[in-house]
């Protein structure tokens, strides 16, 4: 398989670009493979990927139930950033930042990283304390941070309405290097370059128990039949109780649903992220053009895709107090995506009870951002069976050991994280 | 739209209720030991189907009810007092 | 007994100035601010039919059921949650409906008073259903809603006690007092397609 470069996309013009080759294989199953993925993700992809690069394991299959990309990573807002509180989470997401950073060059794949900045807007001096507070820690691990008065925050989104009665804007946290990426296509790219270094992709085989003897895996029961594995790892957003369930594990999440929506093609009026601090709500702008928005999840338990009509009002609302000019702005599309929300609203990447079997799961709203370094520290884990230094706190563990890493400080109430 | 049948205040919307999650979760014997109370605090069944759980009438009647909804469909079976007992189909 | 302010004064003083709002036409709403003592009566914990006697012996009204509101010639008894209820009377004095509650229900029930937390309003007249559902998620429709009904919940995101008097039709609406003004502003907002006649205070 080629390389993308500017030259192939010139050589294949002339035939109407209708002669590329598939970007990855459509292979049956294997009877076994060393490592086993389930969840075809970008974090199941992409710790297929780092399996390969990193670790040489390459006899590596990623089951997904139906096509790649189409969970949570083709339904999120692509909100891609490093700027936590805790220092359990610094080194983690910024490394994930540095990934992203070079991730395009690495895949060859043009993910369409756009590091515009993601600001945070303060609207109290309690919370500017809190914001200012949360930015002196990112620094204090080497992760940029800048806090905004209101004439910064003005120049740097003008549509902002600084002085809503109800909520004036006093100020914002800029992190400069956060920003977004395309989601299709870094699933996309982690497919091709996993593929690439032989990495079987199996679409539209549903993973449906995992046999476990002696308190080890021996592999998955699909809907294709029995797939033997040395190693399992479970990459299955919004669904990773119900598989730890199969081989008997019980974890500290809840499913919930989060919406999202996209607006009619615009004129280019937003080149950042926005979010707004006095109610649930963020905003950004597409290439294409489409405001791309949503807020806080719907706050019940759900495995459907789809949300209720009260986070609407919430979310739509919300908008038009930050930014006036949205009240006259049509939505095209609004959908839901099922995630884990564990009861400190952090993630969880580590080893399990049952030998053999890892877990990358847990990751409420904010796992895309998190898609290479999971994908990098799962692989690691799985590969080492041991963790990595970056997702060394991630265990089910914390919870029992009174180690929990809640940013919200919400305690174990999944709705409220 | 969930609309729940407040058995104080009727059918309401649901945005007149705050969701308070799991009504299976019991609290054990203070003496229970560690790992009880882990699993009471923690550790959910988190069904893909039906769901027998509190919502509180915030806005209306100030109780908290017991709903039997269906996680996938968001189908609501049956409500009831905190005090009585609802029993989830079987799967 | 006062805590605050010794006179109740209602923030709709302010915010609600008497005369027209909105548009011009026949088929308008009246909106107007009632004084009102109101008082939160609790039974105390297995004491449900005591207060139910006391109340109908000393106060001369029965304690209505869920979804409905009892009245007297002087008083009303409004359901708000199982074993309480609000009652509204005429205001007279600091502390008077507390004073005269206390009295007849003795040990029977808690007796909180919320003159000063709660703000009362009536919209009245052919539109008023059709002001209310812009902003409340019940059915008023008579069929379904009635003189005699009432509801505790949100209309224009405010959490209100709503009740219906007549077949004007009138509703009462009361809701916390830090809230009445914004509740005013969002429900003249409501009502300025009809036009709306705000009356002086009660
Ligand atoms: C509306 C919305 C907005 C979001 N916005 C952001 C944001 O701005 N920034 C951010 O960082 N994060 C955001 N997130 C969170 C982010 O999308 C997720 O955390 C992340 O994409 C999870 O990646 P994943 O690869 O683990 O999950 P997924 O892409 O959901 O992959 C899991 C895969 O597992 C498959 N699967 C499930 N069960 C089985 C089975 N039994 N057998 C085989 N396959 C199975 C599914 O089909 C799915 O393809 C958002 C989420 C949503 C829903
Ligand atoms: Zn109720």
């Amino acid at each position: 398989m080629s390389r993308y470069s500017a030259f192939q996309l010139f050589v294949n013009a002339f035939t109407g670009h209708r002669s590329w080759p598939r970007a990855w294989r459509d292979p049956a199953p294997k009877p076994a493979y060393d490592v086993v993925i389930v969840g075809g993700g970008g974090h199941g992809l992409a710790a297929a990927y780092y399996l390969a690069k990193e670790h040489g394991i390459t006899n590596v299959a990623v089951v997904e139930k139906g096509p790649i990309g189409l969970g949570n990573t083709g339904r999120n807002t692509t909100i891609v950033r490093s700027n936590y509180m805790f220092p359990q989470n610094h080194h983690f997401y910024e490394w994930s930042l540095k990934l992203w950073e070079g991730l395009e060059q690495d895949l060859n794949f043009n993910a369409m990283v756009s590091q515009r900045g993601v600001l945070g807007l303060f609207h109290s001096d309690a919370q500017r304390q809190v914001f200012a507070r949360r930015g002196n820690s990112m620094r204090l691990s080497g992760i940029d941070a800048e806090l905004l008065d209101r004439d910064q925050v003005r120049a740097f989104v003008p549509l902002v309405d600084l002085d809503n009665g109800r909520f004036p804007v006093m100020g914002g946290l800029l992190q400069r290097r956060g920003g977004t990426a395309r989601h299709d296509a870094v699933a996309w790219g982690f497919a091709r370059a996993a593929d690439r270094r032989g990495v079987d992709i199996i679409q539209h085989c549903e993973v449906t128990g995992i046999r476990v003897a002696g308190n080890r895996v021996q592999g998955v029961e699909t809907t294709r039949g029995f797939i033997g594995a040395k190693k399992i790892g479970l990459a299955v957003a919004g669904n990773t109780s119900r598989l730890a369930q199969m081989a008997g594990i019980s974890l500290p999440i809840e499913s919930h649903v989060l919406q999202a929506f996209v607006s009619e093609s615009l004129k280019p009026m937003i080149d950042c992220v926005v979010t707004f601090g006095a109610g649930h709500f963020y905003i950004s702008q597409s290439d294409k053009g489409g405001l791309v928005f949503g807020g806080n999840i719907d706050g019940y338990n759900s495995y459907a895709q789809r949300g209720n009509l009260p986070t609407v009002e919430h979310v739509w609302s919300a908008g038009v107090t930050m930014i006036p000019a949205l009240s006259r702005v049509r939505v095209l599309r609004q959908w839901g995506g099922v995630m884990d929300m564990t009861m400190d609203g952090s993630p969880i990447i580590c080893r399990t009870p049952v030998e053999n079997l890892y877990i990358d799961g847990g990751w409420c709203y904010g796992g895309f951002k998190a898609t290479p370094a999971a994908g990098w520290c799962h692989a690691h884990t799985i590969a080492r069976d041991a963790p990595h230094e970056f997702n060394r706190h991630f265990t089910i563990d914390r919870f029992r050991e009174g180690l929990m890493i809640d940013e919200r400080g919400a305690g174990p109430s999944p709705w409220l994280q | 739209m969930h609309r729940i049948d407040c058995p104080w205040c009727g059918v309401r919307d649901e945005i007149e209720f705050a969701y308070r999650g799991d009504a299976t979760v019991k609290r054990p014997e203070a003496g229970a030991g560690v790992d009880a109370f882990y699993a009471y605090v923690y550790e959910r069944g988190n069904p893909r189907g039906w769901h027998i759980e509190w919502w509180h009438h915030a806005a209306g009647c100030r109780q908290w009810i017991k709903v039997l909804r269906h996680t996938l469909t968001h189908e609501i079976r049956a409500t009831a007092k905190a005090g009585d007992t609802v029993t989830a189909p079987k799967p | 007994m006062p805590v605050s302010a010794p006179e109740p004064r209602s923030p709709l003083v302010q915010a609600l100035k008497p005369g027209r709002h909105g548009a011009v036409g026949a088929r308008q709403v009246t909106l107007r601010a009632y004084r009102r003592s109101l008082v939160q009566l609790q039974a105390r914990k297995g004491r449900a039919a005591d207060l139910a006697t006391a109340v109908r012996q000393g106060l001369g009204l029965a304690l209505p059921p869920p979804g409905r509101a009892e009245t007297s010639p002087t008083l009303a008894a409004i359901w708000i949650q199982p074993s309480a209820w609000l009652l509204c009377a005429p205001y007279l004095a600091e502390g008077d409906l507390a004073r005269s509650v206390r009295a007849a229900v003795g040990s029977a029930g808690a007796v909180v008073d919320q003159t000063h937390g709660k703000s009362v309003l009536r919209l009245s007249g052919p539109t008023a259903r059709a002001v209310l559902e812009t902003g409340c998620r019940i059915d008023l429709h008579p069929r379904a809603f009635a003189p005699g009904q009432a509801a505790a919940t949100p209309v224009g995101h405010i959490d209100c006690i709503l009740r219906q008097l007549d077949n004007a039709p009138s509703y009462e609406l009361i809701v916390a007092s830090t809230l009445a003004e914004a509740f005013v502003d969002w429900l003249l907002h409501a009502a300025a397609a009809y036009g709306c006649e705000v009356l002086p205070p009660d």
